[in-house]
């Protein structure tokens, strides 16, 4: 009896040891993490609610999210490998490219849409009558990071509506500080974007003046989340598996905007008081890149004399996102 | 005329290296080259800021808030670094409002600033004013109660009046440290222009290489960074060159 335990017991401890090393293998393997940075807004909404409900963990990542400024003030640091993915906007993306920092979008984001109800706009105070970008020269509007989407937007807006860009001043201030600075007079109008956008008219002292988005580009594609070209090659099922998990939580949340969980999550990512929350408007996001919009903004930023010439956009689009 | 000789070889050699190290790690992709371009690629480039004088506007620019903000340090720095140092009622009661405020970054002012004075040159301005302030006042300060007693009894025995006494004796006494203590300002002035450009502009040296920065052309941001730090070199040149002229008796 004895001898058949003791020869047992080796094989039972091989056994017990490789289940627990299997086990270790298999929990290490399920989570690869990934430093994302966020614009902290409504955009960013789908990205938490999918780390809420368990997505990313589904697809075996794990998100450490930083907050940012915008796409132009984070993509050094993509560059510069402290960040895996951010993210970014059309603009400040094809800026890169053009510059020689190869990047790659593997994400939708954020999409303009001109039936709803608009959730982004040029504020300004009611007392000044400002309506048009004639009225601006002189002035000076409020974006988040210049040579950004937002800029390009309203540097083509004011263009549009008569007025010079050339005279208008473009100030970098972020989106959660734009009302204050509106208020206090430190500018004269804001490009702001949801939820800002209408926590900002509510006492009335402010109004939109313009939606310059749909009145440029009426269905551009404005935000996504980008990695460097380097990542998304030695990386690509990993950037894929964010790309799918974020996508659950897209149509999550544009399935239950007014859902209580959801209205919680965009109070918390967004500062903002659940009562002013509760009166947002609701941001369909998309589910996939359009790379024929970002032509069109293309053509916006050579009008503009950003970019020299076209950038060849299959190359620096995941052909996945865009399906 | 031979340590001079020397000091120019050696600064050039250092120069030197420093460039052909920065050229492999660029080339070598020791460091990210989009980043970091080597030399080579930033010379051209800045080559054609220079010759187009280009660089004139934002730099005349930046060093007109500088010396404005400068010489209102300067002066008021001096001011009330003589009262303090001169009165001890005076030292007894500003003395703790200085330490307390002299500790304080200024850098993390600057947003302060902009909420109560908005964008504009009086913001920037009073940023380089208060950086620069507070290192005049101490050495003034420190200057000015340092003076030897002998040479204040030997006025005070010729019958020297308060005026005579302050421009004759004590300020020229005085003079080397608060001269180091503006050197120091001039350094921290130039910072906080910067960076209430970056912070706070549309136009400067600060805002271009920010600028820059946030459209990505690397290049022409290191370029402006050379302007930058040939117009600091200069200014601290300069500076020495007039410290040498006032204080020809102070052995450095």
């Amino acid at each position: 009896m004895k001898c058949y335990a003791r020869a047992l017991s080796p094989g039972l401890r091989m056994m017990a040891g490789m289940a627990i090393g299997a086990w270790f293998c298999a929990h290490a393997a399920a989570q690869t993490p990934l430093r994302v940075t966020y614009l902290p807004t409504l955009d960013a909404v789908p990205m938490f609610m999918a780390m809420e409900k368990g997505y990313f963990k589904e697809e075996g990542v794990v998100v450490q999210a930083t907050p940012s400024q915008g796409g132009a003030a984070a993509i050094p640091g993509l560059m510069g490998g402290a960040y895996d993915i951010t993210f970014s906007n059309v603009v400040s993306t094809l800026l890169a490219q053009q510059q020689g920092f190869k990047l790659r979008v593997i994400a939708a984001g954020t999409k303009n849409d001109p039936s709803a109800k608009p959730v982004t706009g040029l504020l300004t105070r009611k007392a000044d009558g400002i309506k048009s970008g004639k009225d601006f020269e002189g002035k000076s509007i409020a974006v988040n990071t210049r040579n950004g989407v937002i800029w390009l937007f309203a540097r083509s807006w004011v263009k549009k509506t008569g007025g010079d860009p050339s005279k208008v001043m473009f100030k970098e201030v972020p989106f959660p500080q734009m009302g204050d600075a509106l208020r206090n007079k430190q500018v004269d109008g804001i490009f702001t974007i949801s939820p800002f956008a209408d926590s900002a008219t509510k006492e009335g002292d402010v109004v939109r003046a313009a939606d310059p988005y749909t009145e440029v580009q009426p269905t551009a594609d404005i935000g996504h989340f980008v990695t460097t070209e380097d990542f998304f090659q030695k990386n690509q099922e990993a950037t894929r598996k964010f790309g799918r998990a974020l996508r659950k939580g897209v149509q999550y949340v544009n399935a239950n905007f007014k859902a209580p969980e959801t209205q919680l999550l965009i109070s918390t990512v967004t500062k903002l008081t659940p009562e002013i929350v509760a009166t947002l408007p609701q941001m369909v996001m998309p589910e996939r890149v359009y790379p024929e919009e970002y032509a069109k903004t293309m053509a916006l930023m050579v009008d503009a004399g950003l970019l020299r010439s076209g950038v060849d956009l299959s190359s620096m689009i995941d052909p996945a996102q865009t399906k | 005329m031979r340590s001079w000789t020397i000091r120019v070889l050696t600064s050039v050699i250092s120069f030197t290296v420093i460039f052909a190290v920065w050229q492999c790690a660029s080339t070598l992709r020791w460091v990210n080259p989009v980043l970091l371009p080597p030399p080579s690629a930033i010379a051209p480039v800045a080559a054609a800021l220079l010759v187009t004088g280009e660089f004139w506007g934002p730099l005349v620019q930046t060093l007109w808030l500088l010396a404005v903000g400068y010489a209102v340090a300067c002066v008021s720095g001096v001011l009330v670094g003589l009262l303090v140092g001169r009165s001890e009622r005076a030292y007894c009661l500003l003395e703790p409002l200085i330490e307390a405020i002299r500790p304080l970054p200024k850098p993390a002012l600057v947003p302060i600033f902009f909420l109560f004075l908005g964008p504009g040159s009086a913001m920037k301005i009073t940023m380089v004013s208060l950086a620069a302030f507070f290192p005049v006042l101490i050495n003034t300060m420190q200057g000015v109660r340092g003076v030897d007693r002998v040479l204040l009894d030997t006025a005070r025995t010729l019958g020297l009046s308060s005026f005579s006494l302050t421009s004759k004796i004590i300020l020229p006494a005085a003079l080397p440290l608060i001269l180091s203590g503006m050197r120091v300002s001039l350094g921290l002035g130039l910072v906080l222009v910067i960076l209430a450009e970056m912070l706070e502009a549309d136009s400067g040296v600060g805002f271009q290489i920010l600028d820059l920065q946030r459209s990505f052309q690397v290049k022409e941001m290191y370029s402006w960074i050379f302007v930058l730090a040939v117009a600091g070199v200069s200014l601290n040149s300069a500076f020495e060159w007039v410290e040498k002229r006032l204080t020809p008796w102070h052995s450095r």
